[in-house]
């Protein structure tokens, strides 16, 4: 495919599968500005890898895949730092202020929390797993079997567990 | 507090964040284009830089090698600097090739490994093409000399430069090996040193290697 000539597959597919965008770079990101070169960052590699996909698995495990290793160096690269998503400018990118618990739930607000405290592959993980993806979609992302995200996802339920015991 | 509880709830957030992002995506597709070239540039330019300069420094140093092939100490200094340049050439291409085994389509723990592979290579690859430099800038000068001058440094430097200052640059490359390895053996003392030693990639890929073996163990 030649670099000037996205075709119509591609956008067509992007647009359909763009929610997968947007979850991974807000679990990954809290700064807005980060949030969009990751985002950028993911549509570019998902372009540049598109030509090598093959149909054998479906196309929003593929952009799962990409997009979690794209987040997961471009976390690595400390290119994201753990700056505080402002209220104003929260409001002025049009995003809900994560970074503050107040306008959530207090359950998601505690959820949201445990995700920023988790390390990159767990988080992805536990990402696949919210998004509601079989196990064996999420082995097939991730490269595990079946039965060990089944027992990963079973240690996250009980930390998460244990962590939220002291609050109530 | 149980997960299952916050997945509905965790879903129609990011349901929200998706609509509400819908209109950035029109702007990021204008600027993919130009974002993809900006982000392929700098490597494709530093490895094909090195290895340019291998081939250079390989191309120049067998002429010089085979034009002085009847003195043993011109033909030597222009054999090292020969292999040197072949070592550049083969390390640009390797790192090349593993370049291109990349794909970010792959399961994410084999793409995080082979990248933390690269990253080690990289580093691993900057000790071997950065120590020789303790002692090749002899012959390098050398070369320059004979090559750009007709004057033979070695003959007409004094008795002493050459061995003094292949004596220094020895020491100084085993010096610098040791400290590494007491470093890597001290893990409390020595980041720092090996960052600036091996750059801070080494550093980086071992710590992903060392997650990646506790993520797959747990």
């Amino acid at each position: 495919m030649s670099p000037a000539a996205p075709t119509d597959a591609f956008l067509e597919q992007v647009e359909l599968n763009r929610g997968i965008l947007f979850k991974v770079a807000h679990a990954y990101c809290r700064d807005p500005h980060d949030r969009e070169d990751l985002v950028q960052d993911i549509l570019v590699q998902v372009w540049r890898s598109f030509e090598r996909f093959d149909g054998r698995c479906k196309f929003s495990t593929w952009m799962y895949r990409i997009a979690l290793n794209v987040a997961i160096s471009f976390t690595r690269a400390e290119r994201a730092r753990a700056a505080p998503l402002l209220q104003d400018e929260a409001r002025l990118c049009g995003l809900p202020d994560l970074s503050d618990p107040a306008p959530l739930p207090e359950g998601l607000a505690f959820l949201q929390r445990f995700i920023d405290g988790l390390p990159p592959l767990d988080k992805a993980l536990l990402l696949l797993y919210l998004d509601d993806r079989p196990h064996a979609e999420i082995a097939d992302v991730l490269g595990l079997t079946a039965t060990h995200v089944a027992t990963k996802i079973g240690r996250l339920k009980q930390r998460l567990r244990e962590q939220a015991a002291p609050t109530r | 507090m149980e997960l299952d509880d916050l997945k509905s709830a965790w879903q129609s957030l990011n349901a929200s964040l998706a609509r509400q992002n819908e209109l950035n995506l029109a702007l990021l597709q204008e600027r993919r284009l130009e974002k993809a070239r900006h982000l392929l540039r700098p490597l494709a330019w530093g490895q094909g830089l090195q290895m340019a300069a291998g081939a250079l420094l390989a191309l120049a140093s067998a002429t010089f090698w085979v034009r002085h092939r009847a003195v043993p100490h011109l033909l030597v200094t222009g054999l090292l600097l020969h292999a040197y340049g072949i070592l550049l050439i083969l390390f640009g291409a390797r790192v090349q090739a593993l370049i291109g085994r990349l794909d970010f389509g792959g399961p994410v723990l084999e793409l995080q490994r082979r990248l933390a592979e690269l990253r080690r290579f990289y580093g691993r690859g900057g000790l071997w093409i950065g120590l020789p430099w303790w002692v090749l800038w002899l012959p390098l000068v050398e070369m320059a000399f004979v090559g750009l001058f007709g004057a033979d440094l070695y003959l007409n430097a004094g008795a002493t430069f050459l061995p003094l200052n292949l004596a220094v640059g020895s020491l100084g490359w085993i010096a610098t090996l040791v400290l590494a390895g007491w470093a890597r053996r001290h893990p409390s003392l020595g980041p720092k040193f090996l960052r600036v030693l091996e750059g801070s990639s080494l550093t980086r890929a071992q710590r992903l290697l060392d997650e990646l073996e506790s993520f797959e163990r747990e």
